[in-house]
């Protein structure tokens, strides 16, 4: 019976992205690490949904960013159908909206690519029944939602209605801070050029012409906390 | 992961990377060939989609073997171009010579990913 905390001898996995380098150096590590068979490798979403009901996997491995039906609506495909499979997204960036997006899916963790190091501890926290998010094991996902769900609502709504994408929101929020374009540069790891870009961006769609007043309107719409 | 678990891991992504590394080029040359047309006034739709489709895969691929700068590049660009099929031109080409010269770094310094760039 899936969805036990018993880690079985060999746990399958079944790895969804559009990059064959990535499929490769997923199957890689997992072939080095020992205790994983990869029974599948799917280059779209709609092949993962379909695989996943053909193999039958411990894990999923999923991607965000796919051809034909992305991440998170192969993930509702998936849970949709009653697949007991355990799903770690496996993305580039992930924005709290699509983690929170994700849990609410049935997703057992996120894996950034760039710490792919991790992807094992982390495939083990789940196969023992935990999550993995944010580099870490977690017990309580309910505690993580709520916390994701206080930080998300209001971007979405502000997203909706102005169009902003969610970088651009990530930049309002840092605005209303007082960050300065090369701090904001440096903690989103973009140049001060694209940060400046965003900017003309943000003022445009909101009808802003300048910083504080973009601060004060973020605060006043309640983006961020009074 | 235990250290001797980690050192086998990071010795196969290694490996991935040398191989892999022609095909990252390549996505290279999907891009500099679109920067080409956007520098000359004549961007199309399918050099665009090619274009958008490999910076999406230099950002996901480049930073599972701890190139991180260099994916942060790739990431740059497609934001850019998720904007359209005439992107900022300027920025797009400075962007794009940008990766090509971190590229090229990981020729000098392959096998020994995570050390730059982080």
């Amino acid at each position: 019976m899936k969805r036990t905390t018993v880690k079985p001898a060999v746990v399958t996995v079944l790895i969804a992205d559009d990059d064959p380098i990535v499929r490769q150096a997923v199957r890689s590590v997992l072939d080095v690490s020992g205790g994983f068979r990869v029974v599948g490798e799917a280059e779209d979403g709609k092949m993962a949904a379909e695989l996943v009901k053909e193999t039958d996997p411990d894990i999923l491995l999923l991607d965000l960013l796919m051809p034909n039906l992305p991440g998170l609506e192969a993930l509702r495909v998936i849970t949709t159908a009653g697949s007991e499979v355990r799903t770690v997204l496996l993305c580039s960036a992930i924005s709290a909206k699509q983690i929170l997006e994700a849990l609410q899916l049935g997703a057992r963790g996120v894996v950034l690519k760039k710490r792919v190091a991790e992807l094992v501890p982390a495939l083990d926290a789940v196969m023992r029944g935990q999550y993995w998010i944010e580099s870490q094991s977690v017990s309580n996902v309910v505690q993580v939602v709520q916390q994701l769900a206080v930080a998300t609502p209001q971007a979405s709504q502000w997203q909706n209605r102005f169009g902003l994408t969610a970088r651009e929101t990530e930049v309002i929020s840092f605005i209303t801070q007082g960050c300065m374009n090369r701090d904001i540069a440096a903690s989103l790891s973009i140049t001060e050029e694209t940060v400046k870009r965003h900017l003309t961006n943000i003022f445009n769609k909101v009808g802003m012409s300048n910083r504080l007043e973009l601060a004060l309107f973020a605060i006043e719409h309640g983006l961020v906390p009074k | 992961m235990a250290p001797q678990k980690s050192d086998e891991v990071r010795s196969v992504l290694e490996k991935v990377w040398l191989n892999s590394r022609p095909e990252a080029l390549g996505r290279l040359a999907t891009l500099e060939s679109f920067s080409e047309n956007l520098r000359s006034g004549t961007p199309d739709q399918l050099s665009w989609e090619r274009a958008l489709s490999a910076a999406h895969r230099l950002a996901g691929s480049l930073g599972m073997f701890g190139f991180n700068e260099a994916s942060s590049c790739a990431a740059e660009i497609e934001a850019l171009l998720l904007d359209g099929p005439t992107p900022d031109v300027a920025a797009t080409v400075g962007l794009v010579e940008r990766l090509g010269m971190l590229l090229e770094e990981t020729q000098a310094s392959s096998g020994e990913p995570e050390r730059r760039g982080s």
